[in-house]
């Protein structure tokens, strides 16, 4: 009997392995394929069409121009300050607010809930959201692009309804033996939810990493710029240079290893990211453990 | 609040003291505007600086630099100091330009791409807080530059044309420039950005002479000749795409106006005499779109049409796959660049065709010397006008032109032969690859210059000689830049349904989507749609203009 | 993972304000827990959403939002243009159309991704898997579209594989038959690994004890995904279910604008597209607040009544 079950399961097995070596394909090639051009010679790509198996010649100017750029490094530092203070806010809020909307018992409940999600359908747009940061005196300081975007409530619904498959009877347990709130959420929830937890770095950390719109509206001071500022402007700086001629002739053949250079100067450290959250992913261990 | 006091007292004070020396009574500024623009042309001029000869930035024996007490702020960011190479320290555009012209700029709030820009800049007008001077795109703003002015944005300026004598005298001397850069009143509300010459027509069609040479043809003049050509192109050398360009060029303003040249049309709005006209509208244009839908039918136009954006038209031109490109200039010399190795691969300009032997060809691309999209003014909130016009104008005087052009004499170029060169430093500079040296040392995001003619005497000498071929008569039948009034507006907005509805059918006509018979009923919708009225503004816009 | 507050919502509703006293007394330390989210969201979100008025209004920088007029026909000339253009219809369907297609092509792809990296056993090659399906999402927008248009010229990689099955070459972004389908399947390329990290972690959350136990009474594979997986993560799913229903009216305009062309505008041109061209005639930025205005209340029904029926049918809901 073992014997056919697993003859049945290779065969899915084999299906499953073989679709996800195709869809590894189809996702991986772009990047290669940004890689490749990359480091291809500008004017051997104008002439080339089609797919790319391999770099065409050998350049490195577009990483030259990238890196020459004595921005790149603070633009680095801008972002790592922004990633890391940010995800401390992020998480703290985020838990806090996800914890207190599983207490469905408590008499305010459906108001909190509406509270929070109304603001993912309305929102007063640029203007308003300008003032503010002004008005809080955050205008060109890098908490203006960490505060005001301190909680996602998509993030923080996902993570209510994570949080709300914790068992009731372990929050009892913890209010029988003297604990509150806070204790349910640190020793409890959070301990219980590491997957969720690295959702939410994940998710939290790599929208603060690709963005850039806030900081262009917020930050005047080029020194505060974040990475993807800084590399964008690069590019817009070149393509807006109006002589007409040579000179924006040059750049644009450069503009397509330019851009595929930059894609990944910024991709490969936050790519890095992910396996060391991947071990929170391991099934089940968690709530298995604690109930014993 | 008490800047804003401090500055409508300020001006106030400073327009009373050049009415009085005008001889001229009037009541509020706005009113008022209109009538010193159309008087002080004549008179102003020297009698205002006889009236206030302390005023430093009036005075007959004014020099640059001025004495860099002045801290002037401008909405845009430059180049930060630590993102400099290290070769151009001391030598950067944006230091110069203060050193040079003996203003401290205070730079704020950013300038990126334009639509980023004009939330950045609705957000910059919501502050309240402006900066002395302010860059825009003031035709587009809600109300045009009008609305600008009366809403209390920026000034007027034509009371302070002593500070700005080489702008002025370029504008007073120069009819045409001056209808351009003025509102219907006469009004001057911006240092404008002026196109000459060779950077006004820089998209054109490019043949392989080599595939010429292959079928035994010369470059095609007449519609028969290219259809020939374009034949022989698919059928003797088997090109896939003989003649390619991007479709959405066919409705940007005068982009593909050399292809329907023959029928003498083009999309959208454009001029026969003192006339306005709607290409569509013309018996001509349907004509033009007969002949296209039979090309693209018979596999004469690439194929993809629809879709090629401008690296894959480049891509097909430079591979071989197509004969005959309608690109800029840019992509052309591209082409060529990466040709550089075969020996075989030659390129000529083809002008646009016409319709009999020996017709001079009339229509072809063409960007308005001012587009609008460039403009600079005064805010209200400047302080010292008289430093800020003094500063805007260092750009129009010779010397200005020629430094934001090329940068700094001796440094990024010297005369050849009596023509301003680049030197290796920014042609071949070994720690800033490809000629984007140049950015540090030109006015890149300058929005108040005219630049010198020649500026694209950098191009390489082989692709100046294809953009000569460019040249028609454009600039008889381009429809100027033009300011509506507040009704107008609404009419206007209009438009942008019209458009789309044109560009779909049209498209579709082309590409065989939708049979030329229904030609009639696209005609009655679009007339349904308003098209009458949106032609009869511009015409009015235009018949002000002409007055102006 | 199923909420089963009904009941408390409904007795709450006949309580008395000594109830609500009581409640608080007993409830402190949540309602304390709460405040900092409370403060966040007035400030940055309840507080800047004054700005809803400019939808009513003919937005003036210079006299702010409570300065600027209101427009005509009683403040809703916005809107009133919005629908009265002829092509308000067309954007709207093709808008909801597109939303529909995503949730249905697009939706289970995530989950379906996340249950076959679950059956992996190679642990190596599903950590590989996991990282290399979420590549794409680092790719950015106009990269993405560029490699689209150029695989989908008629001598592009999908007339390729397609004429190797003897079909004739044909421009796909040309035809407005093929936008959707082209626009939604590059969407779920780019997304499918990013959003199947949800639904990995809350597998990751199911009791390992149900696979054994299951395993012992002799299920199979597919008895214990259905069984044991899905039910596991079935909170998961209905609540993004649910908030993917209230998208519905938002498709964003940038990689419409880089796909679509007047020929295929019938079936790609889409609200924030048709928004964005009139923004470049005319900046107007108060047209647009009306517009998102009207987009949100279609939205907010939508989740509204997603979320009724959800409640009815799967006792989970989002509110």
């Amino acid at each position: 009997m073992v014997n056919a079950r697993s003859k049945g399961d290779r065969i899915v097995d084999i299906i499953i392995i073989i679709v996800m070596i195709f869809l590894g394909v189809i996702m991986l090639y772009p990047m290669l394929y940004e890689l490749m051009v990359s480091f291809s010679e500008p004017a051997e790509l104008i002439r080339h069409r089609g797919l790319l198996i391999w770099p065409l010649g050998f350049d490195t100017t577009a990483y030259q121009l990238v890196l020459s750029n004595h921005q790149i490094l603070t633009g680095y530092a801008n972002t790592l300050f922004i990633l890391v203070v940010g995800l401390v806010i992020n998480i703290t809020l985020t838990c806090l607010g996800a914890y207190c909307l599983t207490r469905v018992h408590i008499y305010w409940h459906r108001l909190m809930t509406m509270f929070v999600l109304i603001t993912m359908y309305f929102s007063g747009g640029l203007i308003p959201m300008y003032l503010t940061v002004r008005g809080l005196q955050m205008y060109n300081t890098l908490w203006s692009v960490i505060i005001p975007t301190a909680i996602s409530t998509y993030n923080m619904i996902i993570l209510r309804s994570y949080f709300s498959s914790i068992p009731e009877s372990l929050v009892e347990s913890v209010f029988i033996d003297g604990g509150g709130h806070m204790t349910v959420l640190f020793k409890i929830f959070i301990p219980l939810s590491l997957p969720a937890m690295a959702v939410m770095v994940l998710y939290y950390g790599v929208g603060h990493w690709n963005s850039w719109f806030n900081a262009n509206l917020y930050l005047q001071d080029r020194s505060k710029w974040p990475l993807q500022l800084v590399l964008r402007n690069i590019l817009i700086e070149g393509s807006n240079l109006d002589l007409g001629g040579a000179v924006v002739a040059d750049y644009e053949m450069l503009a397509k290893s330019l851009k595929a250079a930059m894609v990944i100067v910024t991709t490969v450290p936050i790519l890095v990211i992910y396996p060391f959250l991947q071990k929170y992913f391991v099934g089940g261990m968690m709530i298995g453990s604690l109930k014993e | 609040m008490q800047l804003k006091k401090f500055c409508a007292v300020l001006l106030a004070m400073m327009l009373i003291v050049s009415c009085l020396a005008c001889g001229n009574d009037s009541g509020n500024s706005k009113s008022e505007s209109s009538a010193a623009g159309s008087t002080s042309k004549a008179e102003t001029g020297d009698e205002s600086q006889a009236a206030d000869p302390s005023d430093p930035y009036a005075a007959e024996d004014f020099a640059y630099p001025m004495d860099g007490t002045v801290t002037l702020s401008i909405n845009m960011t430059p180049t930060a100091e630590a993102e400099l190479p290290s070769w151009v320290k001391g030598h950067y555009f944006w230091d110069v330009v203060q050193e040079k012209t003996g203003v401290n700029l205070e730079f704020i709030g950013s300038a990126s791409s334009p639509q980023e820009t004009s939330e950045a800049f609705s957000l910059l007008l919501t502050s309240g807080e402006y900066p002395d001077i302010m860059q825009a795109n003031w035709i587009t703003f809600k109300g045009g530059p009008a609305a600008a002015i009366g809403d209390g944005y920026i000034i007027p300026l034509n009371d302070y044309k002593q500070y700005f004598p080489a702008l002025a005298t370029l504008l007073e001397e120069n009819e045409d420039y001056n209808k351009m850069v003025s509102m219907d009143d006469g009004t001057w509300f911006c240092f404008p950005h002026l196109k000459r010459d060779e950077s006004q027509i820089g998209t054109g069609f490019a043949v392989r002479q080599d595939f010429l040479d292959q079928i035994g043809e010369e470059a095609p003049q007449t519609v028969e000749e290219w259809y020939n050509v374009l034949t022989k192109f698919k059928t003797e050398l088997n090109l896939s795409a003989p003649l390619t360009f991007e479709s959405r060029w066919l409705f940007l303003e005068y982009a593909t106006a050399g292809l329907s040249s023959p029928w003498g049309v083009c999309y959208p709005f454009y001029l026969d005499g003192d006339t306005v006209k709607f290409g569509p509208l013309e018996e001509g244009y349907k004509e033009f779109v007969t002949e296209m839908a039979k090309w693209y039918s018979e596999g004469l136009i690439d194929r993809d049409l629809a879709a090629v954006d401008k690296s894959t038209v480049q891509s097909k031109f430079a591979s071989g796959e197509a004969g005959i490109a309608l690109q800029q200039i840019r992509n052309i010399q591209n082409c060529i660049v990466a040709n550089e190795g075969d020996a075989n691969y030659k390129v000529t300009g083809l002008n646009s065709p016409v319709m009999n032997k020996g017709d001079e060809p009339q229509m072809s691309h063409y960007t308005n010397t001012f587009d609008g999209g460039t403009a600079t003014s005064i805010s209200t909130q400047c302080e010292n006008i008289g430093a800020a016009a003094r500063f805007l104008d260092y750009a129009y005087t010779e010397e200005g032109s020629l430094f934001e052009t090329y940068g700094e004499e001796g440094f990024s170029w010297d005369y050849v032969d009596g023509v301003p060169t680049f030197k290796e430093i920014i042609t071949n500079n070994p720690e800033t690859p490809d000629s984007q040296a140049a950015r540090y040392f030109v006015s890149n995001y300058q929005n108040w210059s005219i630049r010198v003619i020649d500026a694209m005497s950098h191009l390489q000498p082989e692709t100046l000689e294809i953009q000569k071929t460019f040249f028609a008569h454009m600039e008889d039948y381009a429809y100027p830049t033009v300011t509506y009034t507040d009704e107008e507006v609404d009419t206007i907005s209009d438009w942008n349904d019209i458009d789309t509805t044109c560009r779909e059918r049209i498209l579709g006509f082309i590409l065989g989507n939708e049979d030329l018979s229904n030609w009639d009923s696209f005609i009655s919708e679009i007339e349904g749609m308003g098209i009458q009225d949106v032609l009869a503004v511009r015409q009015a816009a235009y018949d002000r203009y002409q007055a102006r | 993972m199923a909420k089963n507050k009904k009941s408390g919502a409904t007795k709450g509703k006949g309580r008395k304000p000594g109830a609500i006293r009581l409640d608080f007394q007993k409830n402190k330390a949540v309602y304390f827990m709460f405040l900092p989210v409370v403060i966040f969201y007035i400030t940055f979100h309840y507080y800047p959403m004054s700005g809803i008025i400019l939808a009513f209004k003919d937005f003036k920088p210079a006299l702010g939002i409570w300065g600027s007029p209101f427009t005509g026909d009683f403040g809703f000339e916005h809107f009133i243009d919005f629908f009265g253009s002829s092509h308000a219809a067309r954007t709207i369907t093709n808008t909801i159309l597109i939303s529909f297609y995503q949730i249905i092509f697009g939706f289970p792809m995530p989950i379906i991704l996340a249950i076959m990296l679950n059956e992996l056993h190679n642990r190596k090659f599903k950590k590989v898997m996991q990282t290399v399906t979420y590549f794409p999402h680092f790719i950015s927008t106009v990269v993405v579209c560029g490699m689209l248009t150029e695989f989908c010229l008629s001598d592009g990689l999908f007339n390729q594989i397609g004429g190797f099955f003897g079909a004739e070459p044909v421009s796909l972004l040309s035809q407005p038959k093929y936008f959707r389908t082209i626009y939604v399947a590059s969407g779920i390329w780019q997304s499918m690994g990013w959003d199947s990290i949800i639904y990995l972690a809350a597998i990751a959350g199911i009791d390992t004890q149900l696979y054994e136990a299951a395993s012992l009474d002799g299920a199979g594979r597919f008895r214990k995904i259905w069984h044991i997986t899905l039910p596991g993560i079935k909170g998961t799913i209905v609540i993004l279910f649910i908030m993917a229903i209230g998208k519905m009216m938002s498709v964003g305009s940038e990689k419409i604008l880089l796909l679509y062309n007047p020929s295929t505008y019938q079936t790609a041109d889409v609200i924030s597209t048709y928004v964005y061209r009139k923004g470049l005639l005319d900046q107007d930025y108060s047209y647009s607040t009306a517009v998102n205005l009207f987009n949100s209340v279609i939205n907010f029904v939508l989740v509204f009544l997603a979320n009724a029926l959800s409640r009815k049918l799967t006792e989970t809901s989002l509110f």
